[in-house]
């Protein structure tokens, strides 16, 4: 996103074309975040939390970190409530959502990805609950320590703690089952990530 | 220094044990895996773009207007505004009238921001005659750092041969500074003139007496001048000695039944129940003779002991003239080494009679 400031402004107008971008760009990590989470319902939750968050979104006063916890704690409240409530009831789901867009790219590069991205996340929902949301969080959402502990209620120092364990033991799990990360995502793309 | 290198365990693993191995996040399977799970958006997580739009227009449609928070953002300030001067009016005009230590305590707390609160009572008569103190009794001492107004206060006459009566009139500037300058109404007991007016209230602020002097310092430098007979006491016995002219910073609490008390220029000593930060304005005079009897005629003196004039160090050794002083705040500007009627010596003996004599305070 080249100007959050301005797309987020403009959407706080009323621009829905920038609003469009403010949500292809935060839904797959909180997409990945709620299926980590809750997963038979992650798609559900995730346009709950994204109809709550248009709701107040002309109120929001912040940047782009500040949006991006803001996006998170609303969905961590949200899975919260939903465990809470230990509702599974159906709940209505519009027509639109039901809609498959074609996929643009190949269809062997996706299902590479997919994959990769899939075992991925599995091996991350497979830590603990606290060490899987830490890490999910903090490399996957890309979040700071700071804001992590706001949204996980805990200290910076026991995040970092979260963090550092969930790393090790994925790593030991790699090792053990001798699964390897497929190389579909570029060397150049990935985010240098500092637990 | 051995350097570390994260992901590396080996190497660190000796250290103590104390240094623990950072996964690596640059390289290997560990960070191909991260890297996927933090990857570019899939097709299938954009699916619901559509539904995010619907719901996006349809909550933007009852979105406040800005024109609504335009109007609306004017009017909040007016009515703030309005409410806030309300307050503050109604405050100030409350604490002119408050009572006493309530009305003292509003007044400091106002003057200590630079607000004045005058006061709503009447201001007492007092005859401009009462204010020219005896040469011998005039005490000139100004602190002005204390922030008192000068106080005049004149020696009247005695009543008899046990007892002299002390008249003061206590002119005194509300302080700026917070200290107290208690009400000097409980003076005007036995005054032997009528002249002499305490029904003033000394902490009203910026209430001259007609024909009072605002400052106080008139203390003659001279040491050597001849007193003066103060006009408004006729039947004031000169109980003074000349040539010891008080400085004017006042020992307070006195409460006495002879001898005479010039509460003249003190501005520097507060009275008893007054512990404020004035009794440590520099002494100029007013200074107890260390071995000087002390309220040899009964008088009773209630000045804190904790007053840190140095040359005074216990007010209770201040008091030999037996000024009935009962109010707080009144200054007391001694005449050092006063012989009263009685022949009490007071003991205000002056430190320095000789000191400069500070600017009268004339802090509004």
């Amino acid at each position: 996103m080249v100007d959050f400031r301005g797309t987020l402004n403009a959407a706080q107008r009323g621009d829905e074309d920038a609003f469009a971008v403010l949500w292809r760009e935060y839904q797959p990590g909180l997409l990945r975040y709620l299926r980590m989470k809750a997963a038979p319902v992650a798609d559900d939750l995730a346009a709950d939390i994204w109809l709550r968050v248009v709701r107040s979104l002309p109120t929001f006063d912040g940047d782009e970190a500040g949006f991006r916890g803001w996006l998170f704690t609303t969905a961590r409240n949200r899975v919260t409530d939903w465990y809470r409530t230990g509702s599974r009831r159906p709940e209505l789901i519009e027509h639109a959502s039901l809609v498959v867009l074609p996929s643009a790219s190949n269809v062997e590069d996706e299902a590479a990805e997919h994959s990769a991205t899939d075992t991925a996340m599995a091996l991350i929902s497979e830590l603990p609950p606290d060490q899987a949301e830490a890490v999910m969080l903090r490399i996957v959402a890309g979040m700071d320590v700071g804001r992590v502990a706001e949204i996980m209620g805990r200290t910076p120092g026991s995040v970092r703690v979260l963090c550092h364990r969930g790393l090790r033991k994925l790593e030991q799990r790699l090792v053990e089952r001798g699964v390897g990360a497929p190389a579909s995502v570029p060397t150049e793309q990935r985010e240098v990530i500092h637990a | 220094m051995r350097e570390l290198t994260p992901g590396v365990p080996d190497d660190i693993g000796s250290l103590d044990g104390t240094v623990v191995a950072l996964p690596n996040l640059m390289s290997g399977e560990l960070a191909d895996l991260l890297a996927a799970a933090a990857g570019p958006a899939q097709e299938h997580e954009l699916r619901g773009e559509f539904a995010a739009r619907t719901a996006y227009r349809s909550a933007a449609a009852s979105w406040p207007t800005r024109r609504r928070r335009l109007v609306r953002t004017p009017a909040a300030v007016a009515v703030s505004t309005m409410a806030t001067l309300l307050v503050a009016s109604t405050g100030l005009a409350a604490a002119a009238d408050l009572p006493g230590p309530a009305g003292r305590t509003a007044q400091g707390v106002l003057g200590a921001v630079g607000v004045h609160v005058g006061p709503s009572a009447p201001v007492a008569p007092v005859a401009a005659s009462t204010s020219t103190p005896s040469s011998g009794n005039v005490a000139a001492g100004v602190a002005a750092r204390a922030g008192l107004a000068p106080a005049h206060c004149a020696s009247s006459t005695a009543t008899g041969p046990t007892q002299q009566l002390a008249a003061c009139t206590v002119h005194a500037l509300r302080p700026t500074s917070g200290v107290h300058v208690g009400p000097a109404s409980t003076h005007g007991e036995a005054q032997a003139t009528p002249t002499v007016s305490h029904g003033q209230s000394s902490s009203r602020h910026l209430r001259l007496a007609p024909g009072g002097r605002p400052a106080v310092s008139k203390a003659p430098r001279n040491p050597t001048a001849p007193p003066t007979t103060p006009t408004t006491t006729p039947t004031t016995t000169p109980t003074t000695d000349p040539s010891a002219i008080g400085g004017g910073t006042t020992r307070g609490g006195n409460i006495g039944t002879g001898g005479t008390c010039t509460s003249g220029a003190g501005t520097g000593g507060v009275d008893s129940s007054t512990t404020s930060t004035s009794s440590t304005a520099p002494s100029t005079g007013d200074a107890a003779t260390p071995g000087t009897p002390s309220a040899s005629d009964g008088a009773t003196n209630s000045a804190p002991t904790g007053s840190t004039d140095p040359a005074a160090p216990d007010a209770s050794t201040l008091n030999a003239a037996g000024c009935t002083h009962k109010g707080t705040g009144h200054h007391h500007a001694r005449t050092p080494g006063t012989t009263t009627s009685q022949g009490v010596t007071d003991a205000h003996a002056p430190a320095d009679s000789t000191a400069p004599v500070a600017p009268p305070s004339s802090t509004p």
